[in-house]
């Protein structure tokens, strides 16, 4: 019987190893999602969540099937669901910049809705001066119906790679949630700081 | 064999060097200029100076505060203020030439209301600022974001 070449034998032992390792790396490798995707500021409601472009505050929600802006003729709009008014307060840090949004209610992800025109949110910030308004969505009414849901609000600037992304969450049986029959939008607050 | 195997490992680090050099030459330094120019300006005023760029001479004529916004308009928001400034430069623009002011207070800026500037020879931009601000200069940005000229205010 020969006697094994130990040296060999260790040889392709580490070989395999190295390839073993190297295959494992390429099946677990970061998706691009995870390279390119925001930083996530996390931040509950009432909570101020503070990004590298914006800084925004979600003060409370208003639920309701009717809209309405506050101003002289303005119709009542009736949702296709139920309308949900995210009250916040926000303001760029840096330079003037329109934020995105999206609101994230149990599985789905929603815009807000383009049928109030543009909100001053939905606008352009401004560094130094805060704006007080709300981002209004569209919502499935049976999505914000039960007690103990949470929602989340993601706001940021630009394309979203690898820059920060404000999430709020915000409990749906939260005392300052409030449901009625009508949202009323009044005119935006701005204040410099 | 283990001289071979040798050689054959430099040439493969070369080769990979090479690789990254051209990768660093070709796609990561366009960007990284391109991201410099909005940061740096290309050109640079003291307070009070004008300035020559491309044959043109680009000079501030006017910078001021006021708390109330001109005409009959609606009241300017709580804490903040309107500031004007007018810039004027010798002549007009080549074809396709479009820029946006903006005023700066250290690491933060405000662009000016309006559309971007055409072919007009005096721009005379406003812009709604915190009262708190004390902005120190005003860019002349292109579209992209890149920062051509800086005229400092102070």
């Amino acid at each position: 019987m020969r006697k094994p070449n130990w040296r060999r034998v260790v040889r392709a032992a580490a070989t395999a190893s190295v390839i073993g390792v190297a295959a494992v790396l390429w099946h677990n490798l970061p998706t691009p999602d995870e390279v390119y995707g925001p930083f996530d500021v996390e931040a509950v409601m009432g909570q101020q969540a503070t990004g590298r472009d914006i800084a925004a505050t979600v003060t409370g929600a208003r639920i309701a099937p009717q809209i309405r802006m506050e101003r002289l003729r303005a119709p009542t709009l009736d949702a296709l669901g139920t309308w949900v008014a995210i009250d916040s307060e926000a303001i760029a840090t840096r330079t003037d910049a329109v934020t995105r949004v999206e609101l994230v209610v149990g599985p789905n992800t929603y815009v807000p809705t383009s049928r109030l025109g543009v909100l001053p949110l939905t606008g352009s910030l401004t560094p130094g001066i805060a704006t007080r308004s709300s981002w209004v969505f569209d919502v499935p009414a049976e999505l914000v119906a039960q007690r103990g849901q949470h929602a989340s609000l993601r706001v940021w600037i630009g394309d979203g790679r690898m820059d920060s992304r404000l999430v709020v969450d915000i409990p749906l049986d939260d005392s300052r949630i409030s449901r009625s029959d009508l949202i009323v939008i009044g005119p935006p607050t701005l204040v410099g700081t | 064999m283990t001289t071979t195997l040798w050689k054959r490992n430099v040439i493969g680090a070369v080769v990979a060097a090479a690789a990254l050099a051209v990768i660093a030459v070709f796609i990561v330094n366009p960007s990284w200029q391109n991201y410099q120019r909005t940061v740096w300006p290309a050109h640079t005023a003291p307070a009070g100076e004008p300035i020559d760029v491309d044959g043109q001479t680009w000079r501030v004529r006017n910078a001021s505060r006021s708390t109330e916004r001109p005409g009959y308009g609606a009241p300017l928001p709580e804490g903040t203020v309107l500031m004007k400034v007018t810039l004027e430069r010798s002549g007009p623009p080549e074809a396709g030439f479009g820029c946006a002011g903006y005023l700066v207070d250290g690491e933060r800026s405000w662009r000016a209301a309006g559309p971007p500037c055409g072919t007009a020879t005096s721009m005379p931009w406003t812009f709604t600022i915190p009262a708190s601000a004390e902005p120190t200069a005003v860019d002349v940005r292109d579209l992209g974001g890149s920062i051509l000229i800086r005229l400092q205010l102070s």
